[in-house]
Order: structure tokens, then C-alpha cells, then sequence
């Protein structure tokens, strides 16, 4: 069945429906709820949520249109909303133009130096950029879907690629400078 | 890098597949595996009736309250005035003849008549 077809067939109701377009894009919900927390288990909780809220929402979704980024949209919303949970009750202030976290106890030990960078440089983008490069040039998707999901003009996803893909390459050329340890 | 521009409206395919290992998850099949938990025990689904209905029902249960209330209230003033109207007109009659007519009157010059 269509993707199309799994959605009409969830708006009437079935859920076996839902849940097969669900599952076709938990993995980069997963990232996405990531790419805005910082946190996987956190991530993992608003995914979940966001599911049941797609659920109660489906009669409202446009068939003829993608369901990825609406889904998308609604895992970022409920990612966001956790993030202003955790900020109001760390007494910490939502400002979308700073760092949103830190890179350091969630980072692995043994993974690469590549991968240790670009972790690093990644945390300390602001949520959007984050995760507006995921999806580009991680997931492939296009400035359009990026700008559904984040419910932001087109050109704005272009400035946080843009912006955030000059993060990145900056903490890439500090480690192509660095001699082999 | 694909290349050093990075207004660049291509994909870079070398920083995404950086991109995708870090934004790897620990334990993906157990996400999974939770979602397809979760997704099994999906509740039933609210239609926009089902929300308006709750929020109508108790209010459309007060209004037919206050409705049969004031029907009953109605019904039951109803009956008492046909109740209450035949013992006014017994009341009328009863004054009727208590009260005094002209025919007292003829009565008394009558009597002073005859003295």
C-alpha cells in the first residue's frame, strides 16, 4: 500500500496503518528528537509521545501531501516543548541564538576522532542548525521538507545549513591541522 | 568535503555520513522495538465528535434539566389553576349570596313599611 493509502486508511481509524508509516520514519525522528535534546532517552520518550499525538491528529493530515514531514513536524514541536520543559525547570533560558548544550558525558570513548569532532561541533550548534544539517545532508531531504518540519521560510533553512555546515568545517580543518596522535 | 563553499546548495555526501554515525542512537533495534510496543497499544482515536461530544454532553445534559424543569413547572401550574378555578367559582357564588343585594334592601323598607 501507498504511503497515501496508509494515511487514508489511518484517518479511518486504523491503526496497524499508522503504525507501519510510523516505523518507516521512527529511526530519523529518533534523530531528530535528538538533534534538538541532546539526549537519547529523551529523544527516545518525545518520539513516542509525538506518535500518539500524530495519532490523535491524523484525521487532520493532507493525504496528498509527504507524511514524513509532518511527522517530523510534530516530533520537532514535541521536542521543543520538552526542551522548554527541561530549560524552565533548570531555571535556564530558551535562546534559540546560543549553544544548546554541551558535548562531553554523553560523548563515547572509543568512537573516531572524525566522529568525536563533528560530535562536538554539532552540540554546540543551535537546535535548528543542528538539526536542519541533519536532515540536509544526513538524511538527504530538501530545503522545502526541512522548512515544513521546522516551520521556517526555505531561505532560513538555507542560513542554518549554511551556517552550520561552517561550524562544522571549521572543526573539521582544526583536526586536518592537528598532526596524527 | 564535497567543497569548501558551504552556501552550496548540494548535499555533502562526506559530512553527512559523518553527520548520520553521530546521530546514531545506542540500542536502535530496543527503540524499535518501544515503538512498536507503543504503536500496538495505540488508543482508540478521538474524532473531532467524540471531543465535541464530551464537551457538549454535560452541558446538553443541563440544559435538559433546566428544560424539564421548567416544563414540569409549567405542567403543574396547569393543573393547579384548572384545580384552583372551580373553587373560585364556588367562592363567587357563596359571595353572591353573602353579600348584600337589593333585594336586602326592599326587604327592610318592607318591614319599616309595615310598622
Amino acid at each position: 500500500m501507498t504511503e497515501s493509502g496508509l494515511a487514508r486508511a489511518a484517518q479511518k481509524g486504523d491503526a496497524d496503518a499508522y503504525g507501519r508509516l510510523v516505523m518507516t520514519y521512527a529511526p530519523v525522528a529518533r534523530r531528530v528528537a535528538y538533534g534538538v535534546l541532546g539526549n537519547w532517552d529523551e529523544a527516545d520518550d518525545v518520539v513516542q509521545d509525538a506518535s500518539l499525538a500524530g495519532w490523535q491528529a491524523i484525521e487532520r493530515f493532507d493525504p496528498a501531501r509527504s507524511f514524513r514531514p509532518w511527522f517530523l513536524r510534530i516530533v520537532q514541536n514535541a521536542a521543543l516543548d520538552q526542551l522548554r520543559r527541561r530549560k524552565v525547570r533548570d531555571g535556564d533560558t530558551l535562546d534559540e541564538s546560543l549553544p544548546s548544550r554541551q558535548a562531553g558525558p554523553d560523548l563515547v570513548a572509543d568512537r573516531s576522532m572524525l566522529r568525536e569532532r563533528i560530535d562536538e561541533a554539532m552540540a554546540l550548534l543551535p537546535e535548528r542548525q543542528r538539526v536542519a544539517v541533519m536532515l540536509f545532508d544526513g538524511e538527504g531531504y530538501s530545503h522545502a521538507d526541512i522548512a515544513t518540519v521546522l516551520q521556517v521560510p526555505e531561505g532560513t533553512v538555507r542560513s542554518y545549513v549554511f551556517h552550520a555546515r561552517r561550524a562544522l568545517r571549521k572543526a573539521l580543518s582544526v583536526l586536518m591541522e592537528e598532526p596524527a596522535r | 568535503m564535497r567543497t569548501s563553499n558551504p552556501f552550496d546548495g548540494g548535499r555533502d555526501d562526506e559530512l553527512g555520513a559523518a553527520i548520520r554515525e553521530v546521530f546514531t542512537g545506542p540500542a536502535p533495534e530496543r527503540f524499535l522495538a518501544r515503538m512498536r510496543g507503543a504503536l500496538a497499544a495505540l488508543p482508540r482515536r478521538q474524532s473531532e465528535w467524540d471531543v465535541l461530544a464530551a464537551w457538549a454532553g454535560p452541558r446538553v445534559l443541563a440544559a435538559a434539566a433546566v428544560i424539564g424543569f421548567m416544563l414540569g413547572l409549567s405542567l403543574w401550574r396547569g393543573w393547579q389553576e384548572r384545580m384552583v378555578a372551580p373553587a373560585e367559582a364556588a367562592t363567587s357564588v357563596a359571595a353572591a349570596v353573602l353579600e348584600p343585594t337589593p333585594a336586602d334592601d326592599a326587604i327592610i323598607y318592607a318591614a319599616m313599611e309595615g310598622r
